[in-house]
């Protein structure tokens, strides 16, 4: 069987969900996989329930969306409400120990977002620092292809403070 | 001295006879077009003309020009892919009343609002004649229609008004009556670069005549040459005259850049490159 | 922005307005709809740059009108929407049909009728894709199933609609819509691009609506063009121009028809997935397709043999290539995000009698592969 990931990213709009599936995406491209990026949102511009799914495999991707996710973030109580009681239990669960109070406790792992942010000084990196924090757990894609593709979707002048959360969370 | 073109260079005449109803000023104002297209001596090749749907809808089939005979309503929307596909064009939407200012309102606003390079001609006789005589949006207030039997409860759609406030840059109101008025406009609105609009206060003695004026043909042509007045002196009528009665003349003469001109200028837009040349 | 080169992460739309951009297209006009509007934003962006012109019109009456009215003009032109845009879009795509102006028509499915889920995918315009507009008519109608689709599928459309001189409609949805995936793009000059016709006979003799016996496709010429093109919504014979005699309207009604059926091997196009016999054989199209591929593979693992018959051309209906997988199946299932279009025209063509399911996707979503497998299990029952 090939290797393939379905990964979810969710939580509300403003986090950089859908952005940081693209970052995700482009680094599995870099290393070579299919990708299938799609995402979900409310009609307003801004705010309620948001959601990135990738899938990657070396094979053709079929199904586009994550059938049986492998690992689902999770930034809000809703986001893991939606996965926790759906998911498998080899599915990792990274959930916001601030914003997720009711968790079941079984292959998941609590984070603290927020209080990282205040460590690195900055409460607009959330993105590269969850993404940081998955790979510290999954190695879903390189660690080089992830760096090149953070680059790739930041502006220059973002990208120095971003590249920190991302190592930040890959510290942890 | 060069030839001068007639307007036989233009004009379909093995189409004749025309389809139209004898008294019916349509003729007089496709002669009109016909002869200032010649006096501006365009060639018949570098005109479309765009008709919608209608009496007026079937002028296309006189002409010997480009045509287009599309939607009801949809004249101006067609000619405005014609007239973006090749700018070179003299693009000329024909239209009635229902057609410009009914189904095809938005159409009309927004050409005018955009300021495409289009003369809109709209033959104006305050009915739906190829369907029966129903009211229009121009029928006055109170005039019988088929569909308004005792007189219709709707105030009528001041075309030129409407178009000035869109933001037409030439705008312009004769008469089938006022043959050689009609015709300088015409020339003027096809010359002038933007959205331009020629009114045509046209005769239907078959459908808006039968009911609201008395007489034949020759009374309808009477009472379109009395409703219309000069700017001069409709300026000096009080309110209850000026309700009676249509204002003719040149109403805006304006220079506004046109939405191609200003599109280009905004987008940077060089000539035309061919397939994958772009920047 | 530069045109995109190599492998890449792109969405289906961009993919598409990419696709058009490189099949020649130079002129859009659309009126902005979820979820097809990154079509639109891409071509606002892009088509200057290669001489061409955007505008956006005040509804998608006036949007199918321009692009009709540019197609005249010699450009190859082109509109996206959704939903209820493509429903006002109908009376002139017949227009389009009529005039025999070749343009491209985007509908990116969302769930109707009326606003429904306006972020959702549907695939329930199949039918109004064939008889949405009023009249007897043809059309041709591809479905694009992903991200690379959505590029090639959109640069055929219009190689369909210069070769046949017909609106085309590329009936997407949602899902391969705004799907981001991974594309390669090739070098635009290593792609196969269809012109139209062009007249060969002096201006004096042409006549636009007199065809080529070859293929029964008038030479086109272009407004502007020394030769007149008269084009009229009204029964017209070979001058353009309108005719009300007995005989011109079969005469033209049987030509648009036969211009299209008789060369159908050249539209159609259809994919086989799986074994070459199973016990269950799927039929879908488009984002459903996809889903197809994937319930193939379920269903190994329970031990039930099922192939796909993907519909890559939807219109016109590839009788022939769905009468022989029916004939050569034990049980069919038509898979699509409706309560049942295709598959109407899949009984139409059983000749064979094969047992035909329904696997019906009207969720708000990607059809999802257990409603398949049901049918599936359905249909070996």
């Amino acid at each position: 069987m090939a290797k393939s990931w379905q990964i979810v990213l969710a939580g509300e709009g403003g986090q950089g969900l859908i952005l940081a599936g693209r970052i995700l995406s482009e680094a599995a491209i870099m290393d070579g996989n299919n990708v299938s990026l799609t995402s979900s949102y409310g009609i307003a511009a801004r705010g309620g329930y948001s959601e990135a799914q990738v899938v990657i495999s070396e094979q053709e991707v079929y199904y586009p969306k994550c059938a049986s996710p492998d690992l689902v973030l999770a930034l809000t109580q809703q986001a893991y409400d939606r996965y926790a009681e759906n998911v498998s239990d080899d599915c990792l669960i990274i959930y916001d120990s601030k914003d997720v109070s009711n968790t079941k406790g079984k292959n998941e792992a609590g984070f603290d977002f927020k209080e990282a942010l205040l460590t690195l000084g900055n409460l607009k990196v959330i993105n590269s620092l969850f993404l940081g924090v998955i790979l510290k757990n999954r190695d879903i894609v390189s660690r080089e292809s992830m760096i090149e593709s953070l680059k790739k979707n930041l502006p220059p002048k973002i990208q120095d403070i971003n590249l920190k959360a991302f190592s930040y969370g890959l510290d942890q | 001295m060069a030839v001068k073109l007639s307007y036989r260079e233009y004009f379909k005449e093995e189409a004749l006879p025309l389809m139209w109803c004898a008294g019916c000023g349509n003729g007089i104002l496709l002669r009109a077009i016909t002869d200032a297209l010649a006096d501006l001596e365009i060639p018949p090749h570098q005109v479309v003309v765009s008709t919608g749907i209608g009496c007026w809808g079937k002028a296309d089939d006189y002409m010997k020009t480009h045509g287009f005979h599309g939607s009801h309503g949809r004249a101006l929307a067609f000619g405005t892919g014609i007239k973006l596909g090749n700018p070179d064009l003299h693009v000329l939407a024909l239209m009635g009343d229902g057609d410009a200012l009914a189904i095809g309102g938005n159409h009309f606003i927004h050409a005018a609002r955009r300021n495409i390079d289009i003369t809109a001609i709209i033959s104006n006789n305050f009915t739906y004649g190829m369907t029966g005589g129903q009211y229009s949006p121009t029928t006055p207030l109170s005039y019988k229609t088929t569909t308004s039997p005792v007189g219709v409860a709707e105030p009528a759609f001041d075309v030129c008004g409407l178009a000035e406030e869109c933001g037409a840059n030439y705008v312009a109101r004769s008469t089938v009556y006022h043959v050689t008025q009609l015709k300088r406009f015409i020339a003027a609105a096809i010359q002038k670069k933007g959205f331009t609009v020629v009114e045509a206060i046209n005769t239907c003695p078959t459908h808006f005549g039968r009911r609201n004026i008395p007489g034949d043909s020759v009374e309808m042509m009477e009472y379109v040459k009395n409703l219309s007045v000069p700017k001069s002196r409709y300026e000096k009528m009080d309110e209850e005259e000026k309700a009676k009665h249509l204002v003719t003349g040149e109403l805006v003469n304006k220079d506004r850049p046109d939405f191609l001109s200003v599109y280009r200028e905004i987008n940077s837009v060089e000539s035309e490159s061919g397939r994958g040349e772009g920047k | 922005m530069s045109r995109p080169k190599g492998v890449q992460l792109m969405e289906g739309n961009h993919a598409c307005a990419w696709g058009a951009i490189d099949a020649g297209a130079r002129f859009y006009a659309g009126y902005p709809i979820t979820p097809s509007s990154e079509i639109a934003e891409v071509c606002a962006r892009e088509l200057p740059g290669y001489g061409g012109t955007y505008i956006q019109m005040e509804d998608e009456i006036g949007s199918m009108a321009a692009i009709v009215g540019a197609s005249l003009s010699g450009k190859k032109s082109f509109t996206a929407t959704s939903g209820p845009g493509f429903s006002l879009m109908q009376e002139n795509l017949g227009v389009g049909i009529y005039q025999e102006a070749p343009c491209v028509l985007v509908d990116i499915q969302r769930v109707g009728p009326a606003t429904g889920l306006a972020t959702q995918p549907a695939q329930a315009d199949v039918m109004q894709a064939r008889w949405g507009t009023h009249g007897d008519h043809p059309i041709i109608a591809l479905s694009p199933a992903s991200v690379q689709e959505m590029y090639y599928l959109t640069i055929r459309a219009f190689n369909l609609a210069e070769r046949f001189r017909s609106p085309v409609i590329l009936l997407g949805d949602q899902v391969v819509g705004q799907t981001y995936e991974n594309i390669a793009l090739p070098d635009p000059d290593s792609l196969e691009i269809m012109d139209r016709k062009k007249p060969i006979v002096p201006p004096e003799e042409y006549l636009p609506y007199q065809y080529d016996e070859e293929d029964l496709v008038p030479p086109m010429a272009a407004y502007g063009d020394k030769h007149i093109l008269h084009a009229s919504s009204t029964c017209h014979c070979e001058t353009g121009y309108s005719n009300f005699k007995y005989g011109t309207n079969r005469q033209l009604l049987t030509r648009l028809k036969n211009k299209i059926y008789n060369y159908i091997d050249e539209i159609i196009d259809v994919e086989y997935f799986g074994p070459e016999d199973a016990d269950v054989t799927l039929i879908s199209f488009g984002s459903s397709s996809r889903v197809c591929k994937y319930a193939v593979g379920l269903a190994e693992k329970e031990g039930i043999k099922v192939n796909l018959l993907r519909l890559i051309s939807i219109w016109p209906f590839p009788d022939r290539e769905v009468q022989q997988a029916l004939a050569r199946t034990g049980a069919a299932v038509v898979a699509e995000m409706n309560q049942g279009q295709l598959i109407g025209e899949v009984n139409r063509v059983n000749t064979t009698n094969t047992p035909v399911h329904l696997a019906s996707g009207i969720d708000g979503e990607l059809i999802r592969p257990e409603i398949i497998m049901t049918s599936i299990r359905e249909a070996v029952k």
